[in-house]
């Protein structure tokens, strides 16, 4: 899928079961609500998560670990959220 | 001067308000426009006093949702009276909590820091150098325990040693709001958070494998619609069976006081009065007492211990389909409590729009005060012996008399959805915090102030009405003083006036008189009939018959169209209230009480049809 411009770019909806990631970049608005709580629950550029669990068939809703806490997110954020996976 | 309690989402701040201000202690809203503080004494040593208020959980000062923006009002120096300012920090997620604590200090805060969760953090093996982190917070940093009220006593010292001192004065730098904003900021804030973690830390957590094993089967796609599911079958049944006894017991003890006080009183009007009027009908509805506790009860165990935000995790892709995010599902769960509660969980949803919708629809999911109506109507309709399996008729009639209003509610949050314009998806993106076990003071002390609400309002709303309700069935007597034809009282009068309108529904008179002072409270209902067929019955009746009494004097049709027009009809002026406070103007109020009127008319018109 096209997101930032980088065709293919892989987003936190692609993500897989206990493997780690990395944030890249956030399609978001600065001002807007979603921004606001993304940055709350640690969701900036640079910061790293664990995929904890993944509702299969449907792909929604996901359940990441990110700075100690677990967050839930709908594939409509999880599309915006631009993302690497760390390989250990 | 008040002193505030402020913390992130989570981190037991209600609980340590709760060993604060003690157990007994009368809670007050605090008055504001929209929003909703909590706040209450507290004893302070050498005999001094404070009012402590609770303010909502937040994250950070760059906030999302109305209860955030009070909490944040009142750290930027907006809301006035500010004092000192008790910040609770969870032990087990310092990660998390230090955020605020940093952003406070910018603002010029010197919080105390309340460290809860600390049994926890011992358990997963966790050691903190506390002396290193008030070096390097400039803040004194108290361990405490909500449970075993340890460190309680240190904190209150604490509180009346900054009361003594002069305030640090709050400065906000202009462009402070934007400033938050900034990612490159965030990341600062958690780089600064990440340093000081590594000296304060010796020894880190252990994972929380309780809360990742619950979860392995509380959010798996099938199993966890399961638990689900297995939750709320559970509860219904649990409803009616662990209820019965002690209802029976309150039963008795109503239909005793009646018996017992009626043999002093001689006067024929003024039995009837105190019998019929005042017990019977004030009796009627606090019968229903163990039933409303226990879904209470059930609710605010559900809450504490974390689970309705899994509910909104499974949720979620269905109802998002429908056009609301799943995080919906928690003002609708807990709406079935109290509607009222459940319009002020709300907030929870940003968006504007999906919060308005979320208030419309949940008066129709069956609160406790439909139970007395619906538990009343029920076992007129079916026998207490029929059984459905191992399951009582009446218990699975019950769950049908939730999963359905449910069902109405989702459906038209939908069908509103569809006509109102809507740009901003809604989002999910939520906490799930750990699973706790329920603090049994806390639970305790809902549970009072709920009974304590119930019965008040029995004492205050439902006599009121009970004795208006008798006069009107009592009066006019003949000439010569004895009791009057019941045809032609007052309240036959009144009743009979609205035929035009219930007449289709199947309702006779007794039931329009019982049902227009409904309009207030839904429970008056009962006390209502109960009146009406107490004074009729007169020598044989007790309130205790009142389902043999429906059962004989109403067919099914009947009968069943009143539980139809009670799912759906807004009988309850205090929700109104709640829904025009929170939503800011009279349109979704009136909006709510004019499509719920004529969805209850017409669904009960239908189900009449049918059914005769």
């Amino acid at each position: 899928m096209e997101l930032f411009g980088i065709p293919n770019a892989m987003t936190l909806a692609d993500v897989t079961p206990i493997r780690s990631y990395r944030i890249l970049a956030l399609a978001v608005t600065e001002e807007s609500v979603m921004a606001t709580r993304l940055r709350q629950l640690g969701f900036v550029p640079g910061m790293k998560f664990v995929c904890e669990a993944v509702a299969p068939l449907i792909r929604n809703p996901y359940l990441v670990r990110i700075r100690g806490i677990n967050v839930a997110l709908s594939r409509h954020e999880a599309l915006l959220i631009n993302i690497e996976e760390i390989h250990s | 001067m008040n002193v505030a309690l402020v913390g992130m989402p989570n981190v037991g701040k209600t609980a340590l308000f709760n060993a604060l201000t003690g157990s007994f202690q009368k809670v007050a809203n605090f008055p504001g426009v929209t929003v909703e503080k909590k706040m209450a004494r507290m004893s302070l040593p050498e005999g001094k006093q404070c009012d402590l208020v609770d303010l909502p959980g937040l994250y950070s000062l760059d906030v999302a949702t109305l209860d955030e923006k009070v909490a944040r009002d009142w750290l930027t120096g907006k809301a006035n009276a500010a004092g000192p300012i008790i910040l609770v920090l969870d032990a087990t997620h310092l990660q998390k909590s230090l955020y605020l604590l940093l952003q406070m200090h910018e603002l010029g805060h010197r919080p105390i820091i309340a460290l809860t969760q600390m049994d926890q953090s011992h358990k997963r093996g966790q050691e903190i150098d506390l002396q290193h982190f008030e070096h390097l917070s400039g803040c004194r940093v108290l361990p405490v325990s909500a449970v075993t009220g340890q460190g309680i006593e240190a904190l209150k010292a604490e509180v009346l040693n900054e009361l003594s001192k002069n305030q640090v004065s709050v400065m906000l730098p202009d462009d402070f709001q934007r400033k938050i904003k900034a990612p490159a900021y965030v990341s600062e804030k958690f780089h600064t958070i990440d340093t000081w973690l590594h000296e304060i830390v010796k020894k880190p957590l252990r994972p929380d494998t309780l809360t990742q094993h619950l979860d392995r089967w509380a959010l798996h796609p099938v199993g966890g619609f399961v638990v689900l599911f297995s939750l709320l079958f559970f509860m219904f049944q649990a409803l009616f069976s662990w209820a019965g006894p002690a209802q029976d017991l309150i039963e008795m003890g109503v239909g005793a006081l009646g018996t017992f006080i009626g043999s002093f009183i001689t006067h024929p009007i003024l039995q009837s009065l105190i019998v019929d009027g005042i017990i019977g009908g004030v009796g009627g509805v606090v019968v229903f007492l163990p039933q409303i506790l226990l879904m209470f009860l059930f609710i605010q165990f559900l809450e504490d211990v974390g689970y309705l935000g899994r509910a909104a995790f499974l949720m979620d892709g269905f109802m998002r389909k429908l056009g609301l995010p799943g995080k919906a599902m928690v003002p609708l769960l807990s709406s079935h409590a109290c509607a009222i509660p459940g319009v002020l969980a709300t907030r929870i949803l940003e968006d504007r729009r999906e919060r308005l919708v979320a208030m419309l629809v949940i008066p129709l999911t069956t609160c406790s005060a439909r139970l007395p109506v619906f538990t009343l109507l029920i076992a007129a309709l079916i026998p207490a012996t029929a059984s459905v399996g191992p399951f009582s008729l009446q218990g699975v009639a019950m769950m049908g008399l939730y999963i359905f209003p449910m069902l109405s509610a989702i459906l038209v949050a939908a069908v509103l959805r569809k006509i109102m314009p809507h740009d901003a998806p809604s989002m999910l993106l939520m906490e799930l915090p750990p699973y706790r076990w329920p603090k049994v003071r806390h639970l305790i002390r809902t549970l009072l102030n709920k009974a304590n609400l119930f019965v008040s309002k029995a004492g205050k709303v439902i006599l009121a009405l009970s004795l208006v309700i008798w006069v009107l069935v009592s009066f006019p007597r003949h000439p010569d003083g004895s009791a009057g034809n019941i045809e032609d009282s007052y309240a036959a009068v009144i009743g009979r006036a609205f035929t035009p309108i219930f007449a289709p529904l199947g309702f006779d008179w007794r039931i329009n008189t019982a049902l227009i002072p409904a309009f207030g409270a839904r429970e008056v209902l009962v006390a209502a009939l109960a009146t009406v067929y107490a004074v009729e019955g007169n020598e044989e009746s007790q309130s205790s018959q009142l389902t043999t009494i429906l059962g004989r004097e109403y067919s099914l049709a009947t009968l069943a169209a009143l539980i139809v027009w009670f799912i759906f009809s807004p009988q309850c002026i205090s929700t109104i209230a709640v829904i025009r406070r929170e939503s800011g103007g009279w349109g979704a109020p009136l909006a709510m009480v004019a499509y719920t009127l004529a969805l209850a008319w017409i669904m009960a018109f239908l189900t009449y049809r049918i059914l005769v």
